[in-house]
């Protein structure tokens, strides 16, 4: 089995609430100094072999995976055992 | 006037109770999978929580196969009017320009509040006057509107802006509620008119977005006819 692991971040720039929340409980914590903080999302895709994994993934990327408006993505590929 | 309100898994039924009920439209609730919508006059995309807004709110019921049809209906000039979700959905499916963040605070607001009517020559909008102030409920956690700076420009450029918010609850780019698509027969907006019919309930300022459509639709059509 090979799996795609697809990070999706907000843009540079684009107003990140959810992190900003975070942020804002982590410097009230013990450790104060964390200079910024933005929440993103993985997916994970499982492919039974290798053909044309990447042609597939930007695909998904590009069709549903990422707002391409407000979102960046990132992904690497890596073997896996079954799961 | 033969009106569809789409419902997908998770959609609310308000719109389409309202406007059966406080306007006496011709109103068919229609299935998303009930996929032929070639008889419709209007089509009414409601609020709710379309697959409980996995993913991002409006993705997947973005891509489901009844959008083909709305793309159609749509740049046929088919007017269609999308609340909440209904809005977001659009924004995925890229009928609308720009995409819907988390509310800037992280609340869900559920309040009513004032809207100004930037533009009232519209399909939606001409029972307002321009720039009149009118108070509308707003419910959600993910209505904070964001375009770029190129977008921003060109709907403003194109009088697309078609209401904004007096006091910005949710951080939207520049105080947007509601815009048009750039042919005019598209409105997406976060505030729920369908919820300000009656006074009882609040507010009946959303009753003349219904009245507008009503009005320009039988202009268009009746006389013709």
């Amino acid at each position: 089995m090979i799996k795609a692991n697809v990070y999706i971040k907000l843009k540079k720039g684009v107003l990140d609430s959810q992190g900003k929340a975070v942020q804002e409980l982590v410097n009230g914590s013990e450790i104060d100094h964390v200079e910024n903080v933005r929440v993103g999302k993985l997916i994970e895709l499982t492919f039974a072999n290798r053909e044309n994994i990447n042609e597939q993934v930007e695909k998904l990327c590009q069709e549903l995976l990422v707002n391409y408006e407000m979102e960046d993505y990132s992904y690497t590929i890596e073997e896996c055992g079954d799961e | 006037m033969k009106c569809a309100a789409i419902i997908f898994p998770g959609s609310s039924h308000d719109l389409y109770e309202m406007v059966k009920e406080c306007l006496n439209l011709d109103v068919d609730l229609v299935w998303y999978k009930d996929t032929n919508l070639d008889h419709y006059d209007l089509l009414l995309l409601s609020g709710g929580f379309s697959y409980g807004d996995y993913l991002r709110p409006g993705a997947l019921a973005a891509r489901t196969e009844i959008l083909a049809q709305i793309c159609e209906k749509a740049a046929q000039g088919t007017p269609i009017l999308a609340i909440g979700n209904g809005f977001q959905i659009l924004l995925e499916a890229g009928l609308l320009p720009g995409a819907m963040l988390i509310n800037e605070d992280i609340n869900f607001i559920c309040q009513n509040k004032n809207l100004i009517v930037r533009n009232n020559q519209t399909f939606f909008t001409t029972a307002y006057d321009q720039n009149e102030v009118i108070s509308i409920p707003i419910a959600h956690g993910e209505g904070c509107y964001y375009c770029d700076d190129q977008t921003l420009a060109q709907l403003e450029k194109n009088n697309q802006i078609v209401f904004t918010y007096q006091d910005n609850p949710n951080g939207s780019v520049g105080n947007i509620a509601g815009i048009v698509n750039e042919q005019g027969n598209i409105l997406g907006m976060m505030p729920h008119p369908e919820r300000a019919l009656e006074t009882i309930l609040g507010s009946e300022d959303g009753l003349r977005l219904f009245q507008s459509m009503i009005t320009n639709w039988r202009e268009k059509h009746v006389t013709n006819a």
